[in-house]
């Protein structure tokens, strides 16, 4: 009853958060200081073509009336064809997103597996080695530029010690992808049975993933650090130590309160992930959405970016949906 | 109140250039930028080559003495172009960041001043938070890609679109604090002067509003920089030849799989370090403007906060571990000697068997079997640059079922008392010397593993604001038993279940039940006092410390609380030590009065004598104090 109003709500948010983004996309290609017709036609085009193609976009309309014919586009998944590959934004988007959710997500189980338990560890004890580490680590993560760590993990791991295979890609040029299912090498060879194709995909994510995992795990680490910290000094923490409890369940007490805002820097970080795997995606052409991105500016693609962005906002928009309720479990004080 | 005035006055003193030179993230951060902002003043002069004149003879050459960090596939300096480098990354990102400011301190600033009025400007000012809101939401690296390539990848759109994607921060910043100074009293002086809106706006708030944003600078220009090489990565940025470190990086970015390193390296090198200076520099500015931050990092310099755990810390250390702090005075003027006798005190007939200060040597009184016994007891905090002595040789007697009662005013150190009996002193504290002997057990040294029996069986711990000493995420009931199981292992979960609805029946709770399935935020103080009385007797203590156990109830509920402490402690024949400012609730529920003032014992008395004669000046005060107020009251 309470979390069904909660997700009544939220939902509503985000209907909202979305009409707002791609409104914002609607005028970005109004701001576009060039002619996407003119750009779709191709640079020979006649100005007879480009007026027809003007035409078919609904250019030559009055401006409300394009917005209104945009909204209605986009909400039937009709976001215009890519100049690029030829295709409708939607199926470039769709036979994306799975690499990139893949690595993203892949990243972020790493991060959090290793993250929350290590930052609860040094927020507890706050001297000995592994604080140390975590204190200098926690200071250079925000500063190391992700798109150039993942060019020296890949001079180290691939060309000096041939550890990793080449960064060109889910899998091996010579190997062919497994049925299309899901889009992410990874998945589709493991749902296959092919074990050869999954161990080459897993190798494949290693660097990518990893490069991720460095550079925002930080975030994570010290949130997770100062909450514990935090939690630890904390009044019930302290009575809880007076009542004579033992010290595993003033721990419990402390590590369940710090927590939630863990969980809030997680979402934060999802976003941040997104962000890395544009460049990370490029440096090991990884054939996602964030490759895809660059394409599409490199090549002026308008509709491609506006279809990256309402997808990076509907990503984002999913990721704080799930935020909020499972923060609302963490934390039975926020009322909604 | 008070107590904020001082540590504000205390951080202006010190200076921030004092703070700035200290070995520490602000000076290590100030060097880092500095040699940046230098090498790019300096670039014409000592850059060797031309950052844009290539070299065809010396194409993808490595680091050697002609190039010195070797060149790139066209043939250019790198060690010339890294050099250049800085100027186009910093110039854009101060840019920027300047134009973010601009942007956000305004807006944040009308936000927060007109946020939650009526009329026109608060409309506006709600539209804009949630327009904040939903770009808030979005990823920034993606949001500033998405600008750039609307507006066409040159640096100039690279400012405007990174200004939009962190004008947010200081929106944010502005607004939070506009908001706080907006209420306080200098500004509504300022309106009751008939000073127009306008003019406070200007004149008052947004001058004690600038500071959070402008510590939030240095943080948004290491991410502008590195924003800005990250776009040029891609090519959304700055274009070639232009020398630029992200860009640099990504003209390497092919030649690192063919084993030319260099192209890619050094120039990642100089984007971290100057990233990691701006980040160091904002790490130190927020430090320093956070008085409690500031205070731990100076302890951390003294000594990483380990050494100063009172387990096992070494009292004759003290002195050099003070003596290291920087800018410490000489010691002598800082800590207040402890007395060879306390001076305010004239040890007075009837109360002599109960005294036992350490001066009069280790006589134990005779006759009554003296549960409590507490010698010369010290406890010293670390401030910023400071020890202060909470509790300044501190000695006294509880005899079992005695009821005594500690008073004093707020920092007299009744709570420090009450934790140190606990052995709940803990960094900044340290328990500095003394003796506590619990039923002839001395206190002092033992480690938490064996302290926890004691709490767990022979104390009880009663403290003011009950809720906060609730674990906010689990109900009151599962606390209970908790506690209870911790006291008696062999109990099963059900069996303690049904003790702690006993216990909630016993501490008057009609609806134990229903109130065992409560969290505490769903519970009243006084309810939420009673569960911590409820956890308190659960094991029938031999000692009760109730340290303002009704601070904060109001009055019916603080009668109510302290009738049930008092049935309880003598029904069960514990001791009960009660630290409170009421001299009220001294005189009706105990037998002897503890003075405290700025940690030391100033008078002990029967209470009888205690209301009739006050032997010391601060306890006459105290009781002239207490009978004003009641007759202010009616």
């Amino acid at each position: 009853m309470h979390t069904g109003r909660l997700l009544l709500r939220r939902l509503l948010y985000l209907i909202v958060q979305l009409w707002g983004v791609a409104t914002i996309a609607f005028f970005l290609v109004h701001l576009i200081p060039g002619n996407p017709a003119q750009a779709l036609a191709g640079s020979g085009a006649s100005a007879q073509s480009i007026h027809g193609i003007e035409r078919q976009l609904g250019f030559d309309k009055p401006l409300p009336q394009q917005y209104v014919l945009y909204l209605w586009n986009v909400l039937h998944g009709n976001l215009g064809d890519s100049i690029f590959t030829g295709q409708t934004v939607l199926h470039d988007l769709e036979q994306r997103i799975p690499a990139t959710v893949g690595l993203v997500t892949a990243a972020m189980l790493i991060s959090v597996v290793i993250g929350v338990p290590l930052g609860i560890y040094v927020g507890l004890k706050r001297s000995g080695i592994l604080s140390r580490i975590a204190f200098v680590y926690g200071m250079l993560t925000g500063a190391l530029p992700d798109f150039w760590l993942g060019l020296v993990l890949i001079f180290v791991f691939f060309y000096l010690l041939r550890w990793a295979p080449a960064p060109l890609g889910q899998l091996d040029a010579i190997q062919s992808a497994p049925p299309h299912v899901t889009g992410l090498s990874l998945i589709d060879s493991l749902l296959a049975g092919d074990w050869v194709l999954f161990a080459s995909a897993l190798g494949h994510l290693v660097l990518p993933a990893l490069t991720l995992v460095l550079v925002y795990m930080g975030n994570i680490v010290k949130m997770a650090r100062s909450s514990m910290s935090e939690a630890m000094q904390s009044g019930y923490v302290e009575h809880a130590r007076a009542m004579g409890l033992p010290n595993s369940v003033v721990l419990r007490y402390a590590v369940r309160n710090a927590l939630a805002p863990v969980v809030t820097v997680i979402a934060f970080t999802y976003g941040f992930l997104l962000g890395g795997a544009v460049l990370v995606e490029t440096i090991f052409s990884w054939g996602g959405l964030g490759q895809y991105a660059v394409q599409s500016i490199t090549n002026s693609d308008y509709f491609a970016i506006t279809g990256f962005v309402l997808a990076a906002a509907l990503f984002m928009a999913v990721i704080y949906l799930v935020l909020d309720l499972v923060y609302a479990v963490l934390d039975p004080r926020i009322e909604y | 109140m008070g107590g904020t005035l001082a540590l504000g006055q205390r951080v202006r003193n010190s200076g921030l250039l004092r703070f700035a030179i200290r070995p520490g993230p602000m000076l290590y951060g100030l060097i880092i930028v500095g040699f940046w902002l230098l090498i790019s003043l300096l670039a014409p002069i000592i850059a060797p080559y031309s950052p844009t004149h290539p070299f065809p003879d010396a194409v993808l050459a490595p680091p050697g003495s002609r190039f010195l960090l070797g060149t790139d596939r066209d043939g250019l300096d790198i060690l010339s172009r890294l050099m250049w480098a800085p100027r186009i990354d910093l110039g854009i990102a101060v840019a920027s960041t300047v134009l973010a400011l601009c942007i956000g301190v305004p807006v944040g600033g009308f936000a927060g001043y007109f946020g939650g009025k009526g009329g026109l400007q608060g409309a506006l000012a709600t539209a804009a938070m949630r327009i904040v809101d939903v770009s808030q939401a979005f990823p920034v690296f993606v949001f500033a890609l998405a600008i750039v390539a609307v507006l066409g990848p040159r640096a100039g759109n690279l400012i405007v679109a990174m200004a939009f994607v962190n004008a947010p921060v200081f929106i944010w910043l502005t607004r939070s604090q506009v908001l706080a100074v907006r209420e306080r009293a200098f500004v509504e002086a300022a309106r009751c002067a008939g000073n127009s809106e306008v003019r406070i706006a200007f004149r008052h708030v947004l001058p004690n509003a600038l500071a959070a944003p402008l510590t939030q600078l240095s943080v948004v220009l290491g991410f502008s920089v590195l924003l800005t090489a990250g776009l040029s990565f891609i090519g959304a940025g700055v274009q070639l030849p232009t020398p630029e470190w992200g860009l640099m990086v990504s003209e390497g970015a092919s030649t690192m799989i063919t084993g030319q390193w260099w192209i890619a390296l050094f120039p990642g090198i100089a984007l971290g370090s100057a990233v990691f200076g701006f980040a160091l520099l904002g790490d130190g500015l927020r430090v320093y403007l956070d008085p409690v931050l500031r205070q731990q990092a100076v302890r951390a310099q003294i000594g990483g906060g380990g050494i100063l755990h009172s387990e096992g810390a070494d009292p004759s250390a003290l002195p050099a571990l003070v003596e290291s702090l920087p800018g410490a005075l000489p010691i002598e003027s800082r800590v207040v000697p402890v007395p060879a006798e306390n001076p305010d005190l004239e040890p007075e007939p009837a109360a002599a068997g109960h005294s036992a200060f350490a001066t009069t040597g280790a006589k134990e009184p005779t006759g009554r079997a003296s549960i409590l016994a507490i010698r010369n007891l010290r406890v010293d905090f670390y401030g910023e640059s400071d020890v202060h002595r909470a509790l300044d040789g501190v000695s006294l007697n509880i005899d079992s079922s005695e009821s005594v009662g500690v008073v004093g005013t707020t920092g007299s150190g009744k709570s420090v008392m009450a934790r140190a009996i606990m052995g709940l002193i803990q960094p900044p504290g340290h328990v500095a010397g003394g003796s506590i002997r619990f039923a002839g057990r001395e206190m002092i040294g033992l480690e938490d593993a064996q302290l926890q029996p004691l709490r767990a069986h022979d104390f009880g711990f009663i403290v003011a604001n009950p809720r906060a000493r609730l674990n906010p995420v689990l109900s009151v009931g599962a606390q209970l038993v908790n506690v209870i199981r911790a006291k008696q292992s062999s109990l099963s979960r059900k069996a303690a279940l049904q003790h702690a609805l006993d216990l909630l029946d016993m501490v008057s709770i009609a609806d134990a039940a229903r109130i065992a399935n409560s969290l505490p935020h769903e519970l009243s103080g006084g309810m939420c006092q009673r569960i911590l009385i409820a956890m308190a007797i659960s094991s029938e203590p031999k000692l009760l410390i109730a340290d303002e156990p009704t601070a904060g109830l109001d009055v019916t509920v603080q009668m109510q609380v302290l009738d049930l402490i008092k049935g309880l402690v003598d029904r069960s024949g514990a001791a009960l030590i009660l630290m409170t400012r009421d001299l009220g609730i001294v005189a009706h529920y105990t037998q002897r009065v503890v003075v405290l003032r700025e940690g030391r014992i100033v008078e002990e008395s029967e209470v009888k004598h205690f209301f009739e004669r006050p032997e010391a000046d601060h306890s006459a005060r105290l009781l002239e104090a207490a009978f004003a107020s009641v007759g202010s009251r009616g």
